[in-house]
Parts: C-alpha cells; structure tokens; sequence
C-alpha cells in the first residue's frame, strides 16, 4: 500500500505524531488556515479524525473600549454623586452627560442598586447607595485578552450586550487526531509518497514535474487572508461624489480653514449680530492674534457695509445696524464651505459658471454619536442667468439622481444668504425620507456687492452635510467612525461603488 | 431653530377646526415650519420655526398662518385698533442702562383657560432666548392692566432706593435685594450692570413698580386666568428688534381677539407710536416674482397667494403693492416676496427642470490632482489610506509622540482641551494611529493625504493650509531604507526629483533620519522613529516613516 501526500500533510502528520496523535488546531504551530486545509486532505484520505466545536468569544466593541476610558455612564454619575456628597438633582447633574448617557446612567444605575432617586420640593434628587459595578472588571479583563462567553457571568454579559459594549466573535475550535492508518503513515509502517504542491522553476527545468505527482487543490478551502493597499472608505466615497460633480460640469475650489469672519460670514449678508456667528457656533481664533489683511478688498469691504447697514444699491433695507470692521477681520475656523464659494465668486467669475467644494468645516460641538467638530460639506454653486427655483430644484434632483436616490421632494426653509430657500429629500429604501441638502438663490444683497447683474443673474447654491451620506452608504451609525482609528475595521471595510 | 410645545385643545379651539397629523404635515409642506411631534396622549405638538419668522413661536402666529393655507382666512387680519390710549415718558438717564422701550395695551382678550396663559408665557421665553439673546437684546413684560394707572414711565434710579413685591415672591424687596438675592436677579443682573448701580424701572403714575427689566416683573400685575386687558412693555437695546417683538406680541392677542390700542412712547429725543398702526409697504414688479418662481403666473394668483400668506396685495397689472404687517420681519427685499409666493404656490407644485444650456468643464482642483495620484501609487504600494481629525491638542502633536512644540493655530473657545489646536503635521496622528492598532496584525502600512495648517503671518488670514502625504511603516524588522525605497518609488512614479540631506529632528533617530527636498524644495522629513518615543506609545516594532508637503501647481 501506498499512500500519497503533500508536503504539508507530512508535515501536519508529524507533527501530530509528536503531540502523540492528537491536537487542537490552534495549538500546532502552523499557519492555521494552511493546516486546516492540510487536515480536511488528511481525512478524505481517511487519516485524521476532526472535531470540531463552536466557541463563542467576547471582544471589546469600539464603544466599549471608549467606555473604558472615560468610564462607563453609572460610573460617572457615581464620580459626580461623590464630589457632590453623595447626593444631588438630576438637573444639577444632567449637563456632565449627554442626554443618552445620561438615561443610561440612570436606569443602570438603579437597576444595579447604585442609586436611587427622591422627590422633594419638585425636584428629583439622585442618592449613592452604592458602588459595585461589575461591567468594569470584565471590560478590563477583555482590553487585554478576548474571553470566552461562559468565562462571565450571565446577567453582565446580557447587559453588556445590550448596551453595546462588547462584540461576540464565533471561533470554531478544531481538534484533530489521527486514526489507525494516519498512525502507521506516520510511523513509516505504510509508505508515503510526496506530493508536489506547488511547481517551481527547479521541477520545470529538471523535467521532474513529469515524474512527481502534482497535488490536486481544494478548490473550496478559504485561501489566505491578503490585506491590499486600499482607500479609506470614507475618502473613496468623497472621491466618488467629486467625480459625480465633475461630470456635471462643475469646477472644484478652495479656500482656506483658518478664515476671515469676512468671508464666512459678512460676504454672506449674515448679520454681525446673527445666533451662527456666536462663540457656541463657531470656533474663534486665538493665535494668530492679528485679524485678517483685508486691505486688497477694500471696495468690496465697502460695499458690504453698506448693505449691512442699509441696504446700498441692492434694493434692500438692510439690516439696520452699525457694521464692524474689526468683527469682520476676526479670524475663525472655516464653519460652512460657502466661504469657498463666495470667496471665488467674489473674484469674478465669468457668467456661466459651475464650482464646488468638498472640504471640511468646523463647529464647536459636544461630539457624540451625531455630531462631530469636524465635518466634511459638499457645496454646489451655479451661476448663470436667467436661473430661478425650479433650475434650482432641477440640479438638486440630478445630483440626488447620480447619487442613487430615485425619489426627491422639497420643503420651503430658511438660510441668512439664501432666497427663496429649499430643503430637499430623498427616499431611502428603509429610512424613509431624509433631509441631505439646504439650497436657495443667493441673496441679492450677496451677489450685487460682488457685482452680478442680479436679478439677470442668478446663483443657485446648496450644501450637503456630506458624511451623514456616507454614514448611510457604509453602514455606520457613528459618525465619529468615518475617522475610525481601527485599522482591523478599515482592513475589512467595503468600498462602495 | 425654535421648538414650540403647543396644547392641542386650545390650537384647534382658536383654529375652529381640528386636523389630523397627516392634514397638518401636509399643510406645513407650504411653510417653513416642521411638524416636529404630534402626540394625542399627550394633547400637545411640536413645531420647528425659522428664525426669520418668530411670528410663529406663538401659537397664535401658527393658527394664523394655518388659517391662510386652508383659505378660512385671507390677507392681514383685521385687528380692532384704537389710537393713542396714553403715555410712555422715557427719561434720560434710562439711556445708558437699558436705552429702548416700546408698549402696548390689549383689550379683551379671551385668556379664559390655565393653557393660553402657559401658551403666552412660553412664547415670551423662546423670544427671550432667540430674538432676544438671553433678554440681552429684547426682554418683555406682560401685565394685568386692571392694576396699573397709565400714563407710565421708563425710568432709571438707584438700586437701594426703590422698593416693590417681585413676582413670585410674599415681601417687599428693594432693587438691590432682587439682582442679589433672587434667581433672576443673580441670572440677569449682568446685563444692567452700570458704574451708578442705576436700574431700570417701569413705573405708572402712582410711583408703582410695574416690572424691573430685564430681570422680573412685579407682583402687583401678575396674570391670572380670565384677565382680560393687558399692558405690555418691552425693552432692550435694538430698537427694531424690540418693535418687531411687540408686533408678534399684540398680534399674538389680537388673534384671541383683543382689541390693541397704541400708546405714545416719548423720548426726551423723539416720539413713536407703538405698535406701528399702519403696514409697511412694498412695491415689487410681476415680472421679477415670475423670473424667480420660473413659471408664468397671473397677476390674480401672485395676488392670492400673498393674500393666503397672509399679506395684503393689489396690482396695477405690472406692479404688486404688497402690505406687510410688523410682526413680519422677513422681508427685506423684494425677493423675499418672491419667495413668499413660490412657497405659498407649493415648491413641489411649481415642478423642477435642469436646464441644460449651462455649459462649464468640470474640473477637479490642483491640489486634489496631485492628492489623487499619490493615493493611488501608496495603495498601489500597499498603504492602507487613514483618515484623522484636524484639529487635536497640543498634547497630542508634541509631547506625546515627542515632537518639539512650535506655533500652532489655537481656538479661543474649545468644547474640550482634546480638540483646541489645529494639527501642524500629519505625523503625530499616524503614530497614534499605529499605537492604537499593536494588536492588529503586522506589517502595518498606512498613509494619510490630508490638510496641516502653517501659521504664517504674511498670509491673509494669518495660517495657511499646507497639503501633505504621510506615511508609516511598522513590522517586526522595517528600517530607513525600507521607507526611502517606497518614497522613491512614488517620486520616480510622479515624475518628481528627490533628494535626501542629512538632518536630526525628533521624533527620529539621531542618524537615521533626514530632510526631504523634492524638486528642489524643502518638502518634509523621512526616518525611523525613536522607540524612546514608541515606547511611550505601547508600540514594540520599529516604525519608519516620511512626511512630504505635495507640490501644487500654481493655477
């Protein structure tokens, strides 16, 4: 009797035969995917035995590793109870969380006998009582190792599943073992031949190929893990919209982060004294000191002014205010890509144009699952005469159209620079309809100080909070996860197309 | 935007008519408002509103507007309207503390039930958080004008010499007590600080104390259920802004039909009458409106259509003489009447057209040119792309991956230490990348084309943006040579020329590190990092890495 076997089903063989006949997978040494493989080879040839049994592992989900750091929800308020002597009212305490975390303090706080709560004088008063929280000593546990499921107590792992803290990883454990004819190949007493796995120059030349018995693969075993050079996800969906923008004819520009409130703002006819402009909207700069040089667009600084203040020739009123030169030169982070937008049409650009921005702007937000303080807009400006809404809401259902959504519908709104002004929605298949752009007509009091010759020309504009969009194609709900740190997650990360 | 809670019962009992979630939605497509909630358990909705129209932060406003979509209603409602009931004065020392009041008195009005008081009193705290900047800039009184003997006076004296009951509160207080002692005193006395310790005061003719604003009102006029004629004073420090905010007031009353009667508000300078008796008006021609809404529309539906907007029109066949009412802020130009029709005539009605006469050459921008055909050759390298934030802390660009500290732009107003500068390199973020992944399996590649900014005082916003390619490379045995071969690799590939000087900065090796100058150009840094430095990150491989500003053509 003969048998014939690869090099690596030897090479498995033995080293079973050394762990005296019987081993787990995991346990071998050798590329586990590869000695799979080897292994199923080995039991058709009825060689090997394989068993193998499902385990379920944990892992620390993102949001529970950020748990892990900061601290878990009850963890903080019990932080908060204590410096507040054990006990203090909800509405003292609600603006250290945020709104869902503090929910969830609140309820696990109770459910564990941490705290609880009491009325008087109208107001509800948390009390500590207690300060056991189990979930801590698994979350450690898990940051260095991943456990097994029957390795945590069965209440602590539903809680932590149910919040989200931790992942189940499903591993299959392999043992394998040899039979009686895998024993005596092993052992010499029944003769192996070596089959060749893979050619090389050595058997070509040689002409030994012709002798040598080439293995057959198996065709339906997983092949090894390749991780290529790959865009980021996220990246890869912005380059898909900026192509979709360039096929419509639209040019990209630019401008800078760090921005004059002049362009951000003023150019824009937003009031010195408008909500956006105030220190919770938009981030202000402290270094550099120096205000921005606005001195090359004295006459445009001019007019802006007055039609600030009342209305100058555009046929406006006006705001009615004292305009400021200095608020205008204060420097901020960039906090809508209109910037972009003005700053270029404020150079003058020929009639027709098209351009658009895809950048990031900046506000000063709490972040959490939905806001983030840095963000990408895509803006979209078109400039051209004889432009009105329904030119507006006609570029508004194309772009919709080339981004996938089929059905689109519009809502009168309101934007500072924008008039009339139009939210548009689409349909998505489960979400229903959503909101993905604020647009309008460029106010006269915008593009006369720029020197159009409004009404005959008109500028239609939107702007699109790009990521949600992206949130939506990649599957995310999170939106901190489009600059995901996890290199595992961005390895397996789809790209779409 | 405004959120307004409104009692179910009392909407519809004021609209005279109920409507079903889906009637209303749909109602609302022709406005700006969104229904946010609609909750029958509760008995109470939700509306979002816009900013420019705080008309409809009263539930009045919103009856009011609703009334014009269902065609109950057309044109400026008319409100009873008598002139000139008495006198405001406003003394000169009132000025320098809280310099603007306008009032109004309302007959009449049905305040029968607890909900419309709650209704009222919730629409004077949105306009008091919005319009009104925390009462900075508008704050308004609401009185029982059954206790208070006209004519008033606008008033500012000394903190310690007054005296009267705040509202909510059993004993007499003076001025001073009230800013030191009570919730509103302490939350709102900043706004009235002055060197004289002056308040201002709302005072009638028999020396009471009607309000001290913008901090609380009196006692003595506290509404109750089934007043039925109020005094209404606002103050502020924007003329205009306290105006319109007395027309959504009164309006708001006038729609519960009372009667409004203007006073005379005399200044030592000058003298209104407040509210504003007669709509202002504006002339906008028929062709404009139909330029902009993109449809041939006649004169009689640009008519009734402002007149379901509920304004005032008429036509001479070219010209639409529209009348707008005070409390309708919005409209500063004629386009804002334009508007006014398109939305009023239904965006989805109007129906949507690409024209296709506008012809332009897209074009991606320079710097996204040179950014799209390095991405390609890293990942043709086998970098997987990262992407970080921009802005970060100072901890995290210097000392924790023991880089030296230089300028860097800095906000005045961050939410969190851990984002208050903007990144200076794309360094600091690829080594925390790698230290965040040690259990991920190596070798590690990875690269990010992203935005720096360079403080840069000759610029004109003081900092520019520098575009540039970073890449790190970690495995169990990587070096110098490694990286340089991949950075050569992308130059030879991109038609670049690259040199290397030698140079020691952290955090590279003394040695093992070097200046890259690409054609010709100071461009960026390549070399192994210290494993002093990660170390400190939890990272046990060496890592190798370059940084390279790109080269942007000049447009």
């Amino acid at each position: 009797m003969e048998i014939s076997l690869s090099r690596g089903e030897i090479e498995l063989l033995t080293e079973l035969r050394s762990r005296g006949g019987r081993a787990r997978l995991d346990d071998l040494g050798l590329d586990r995917s590869k000695a799979a493989a080897w292994a199923n080879l080995l039991r058709e040839k009825g060689l090997v035995t394989i068993r193998e049994r499902r385990k379920r592992y944990l892992t620390l989900s993102e949001r529970g590793r950020r748990h892990l750091d900061e601290g878990l929800p009850e963890e903080r308020l019990i932080g908060l109870l204590k410096e507040r002597g054990g006990r203090a009212s909800l509405e003292e305490l609600r603006p250290h969380l945020t709104g869902e975390e503090f929910n969830v303090a609140l309820g696990e706080g109770r459910r564990k006998g941490l705290i609880k709560l009491e009325k008087s004088d109208g107001e509800t008063y948390a009390i500590l009582i207690g300060e056991n929280v189990p979930e801590r000593s698994v979350l450690e546990r898990l940051s260095s190792a991943p456990l097994e499921e029957s390795e945590v107590d069965g209440a602590v792992l539903k809680n932590l599943k149910r919040r989200g803290l931790i992942e189940v990883v499903e591993r299959t454990e392999v043992e394998i073992e040899l039979t009686d004819l895998g024993r005596q190949a092993a052992e010499g007493r029944v003769k192996v031949v070596e089959e060749v796995g893979k050619l090389t120059r050595d058997l070509i030349l040689t002409g030994e190929w012709r002798k040598r018995k080439l293995k057959a693969y198996d065709v339906k075993a997983s092949p090894p893990i390749t991780y290529p050079g790959k865009p980021h996800p996220y990246v890869h969906f912005l380059e898909e919209v900026r192509e979709i923008l360039i096929g419509m004819g639209f040019m990209e520009v630019k401008s800078p982060i760090v921005e004059a409130e002049f362009w951000n703002f003023d150019i824009l006819f937003q009031a010195q004294d408008h909500p956006a402009r105030e220190v919770h909207d938009s981030y202000q700069v402290a270094f550099p000191s120096e205000g921005a040089d606005l001195s090359r667009y004295s006459s445009l600084v001019e007019k802006v002014r007055m039609t600030h203040e009342h209305g100058w020739e555009t046929g406006s009123r006006g705001w009615g205010y004292k305009w400021s030169f200095d608020i205008a030169r204060r420097l901020i982070l960039r906090s809508q890509t209109t910037a972009a937008s003005a700053r270029t049409l404020a150079s003058g650009l020929e009639v027709p144009s098209k351009i658009f921005a895809i950048d990031k702007v900046f506000r000063p937000e709490t972040p959490d699952r939905t806001h983030a303080i840095e963000f990408h807009q895509c803006e979209g400006v078109v400039l051209a005469e004889d432009m009105n809404v329904r030119h507006l809401m006609g570029f508004l259902a194309e772009f919709a159209k080339q981004l996938g959504f089929k059905e689109v519908k519009f809502k009168p709104a309101y934007f500072p620079f924008t008039e009339p002004s139009v939210e548009a929605y689409v349909k998505h298949e489960t979400l229903g309809w959503i909101e993905i752009a604020g647009s309008g007509l460029f106010r006269p009091e915008m593009l006369i100080p720029m020197g159009y010759d409004y009404p005959k020309v008109q500028a239609l504009a939107w702007g699109i909070g790009i990521g949600r969009l992206a949130m939506i194609r990649l599957g995310l709900d999170d939106i901190r996860e489009l600059h995901s740190q996890n290199l595992e997650y961005l390895r397996r990360a789809k790209l779409v197309w | 935007m405004p959120v307004i809670t409104v009692n179910m019962r009392e909407f519809f009992r004021i609209l005279g008519e109920e409507l079903s979630e889906e009637e209303l939605s749909s109602l609302l497509e022709y406005t700006k408002v969104n229904l946010e909630s609609y909750d029958q358990e509760e008995g109470e909705m939700e509306f979002e509103v816009t900013a420019d129209r705080m008309d409809l932060v009263t539930m009045e406003g919103l009856v009011r507007m609703i009334k014009g979509l269902t065609e109950r209603e057309l044109g400026i409602p008319n409100y009873p309207m008598r002139r000139k009931a008495f006198q405001v004065r406003v003394t000169e020392r009132v000025e320098k503390v809280r310099p603007y009041v306008v009032a109004a008195l309302v007959k009449g009005v049905d305040l029968t039930t607890e909900e419309s008081l709650i209704s009222l009193i919730e629409a004077q705290e949105k306009i008091h958080d919005t319009l009104g900047r925390k009462r900075k800039r508008v704050s308004i009184g609401l009185h029982d004008f059954s206790k208070v003997v006209p004519p008033i006076t606008y008033d500012a004296r000394p903190a310690d010499e007054v005296a009267f009951v705040p509202l909510g509160e059993y004993a007499e207080m003076t001025a001073q007590e009230v800013l030191e002692q009570t919730e509103k005193g302490r939350e709102y006395a900043h706004l009235i600080e002055n060197p004289e310790n002056l308040v201002p005061l709302i005072l009638d003719s028999r020396d009471e104390v009607l309000s001290l604003p913008p901090i609380i009102n009196s006692e003595l006029t506290r509404l109750t259920p089934g007043v039925r004629d109020l005094f209404i004073d606002v103050t502020g420090t924007d003329l205009r802004a306290i105006s319109y905010t007395l027309e959504i007031i009164v309006s708001a009353l006038g729609e519960r039909g009372g009667e409004i009667h203007t006073l005379e508000v005399i200044y030592p300078d000058m003298t209104l009458e407040t509210p504003e008796p007669e709509p202002s008006e504006m002339f906008v021609s028929e062709d404009f409106i139909r330029r902009m809404v993109g449809i041939s529309m006649s004169s009689e539906e640009i008519i009734h259509q402002l007149r379901r907007a509920r304004l005032d029109a008429s036509s001479d066949g070219s010209v639409v003489k529209v009348k707008i009412p005070g409390y309708r802020a919005d409209f500063l130009h004629p386009v804002d009447v334009a508007e006014e029709v398109a939305i009023t005539y239904g965006l989805n009605s109007l129906g949507y057209e690409l024209p296709l006469n506008v012809m332009t050459v897209g074009k991606r921008h320079p710097r996204e040119k040179i950014s799209s055909l390095v991405r390609t050759l890293m990942i043709g390298l086998g970098y997987q792309e990262v992407l970080n934030y921009i802005m970060t802390s100072r901890a995290f660009l210097f000392s924790s991956v023991g880089r030296e500290e230089r300028p860097v732009v800095e906000v005045a107003n961050p939410v969190s230490e851990n984002y208050s500068v903007l990144r200076d390199s794309l360094i600091p973020g690829l080594l925390h990348f790698l230290a965040a992944n040690t259990h991920a399996k190596y070798p590690q590649r990875v690269f990010e084309v992203g935005d720096v900014v360079v403080v840069d005082e000759s610029y004109e916003t003081r900092a520019r943006d520098e575009r540039r390619l970073a890449a790190a490379y970690a495995d169990y045995s990587v070096g110098f040579e490694d990286i340089y071969s991949h950075l050569k690799a992308l130059t030879d590939n991109s038609g670049l020329e690259l040199e290397l000087e030698p140079h020691h900065e952290r955090p590279f090796l003394e040695g093992r590190c070097a200046k890259v100058i690409v054609n010709g150009k100071e461009s960026g840094l390549i070399g192994e990092i210290d494993p002093e430095v990660l170390l400190k990150l939890g990272i046990t491989v060496p890592v190798a890495l370059f940084e390279i500003r790109l080269p942007i053509p000049e447009k």
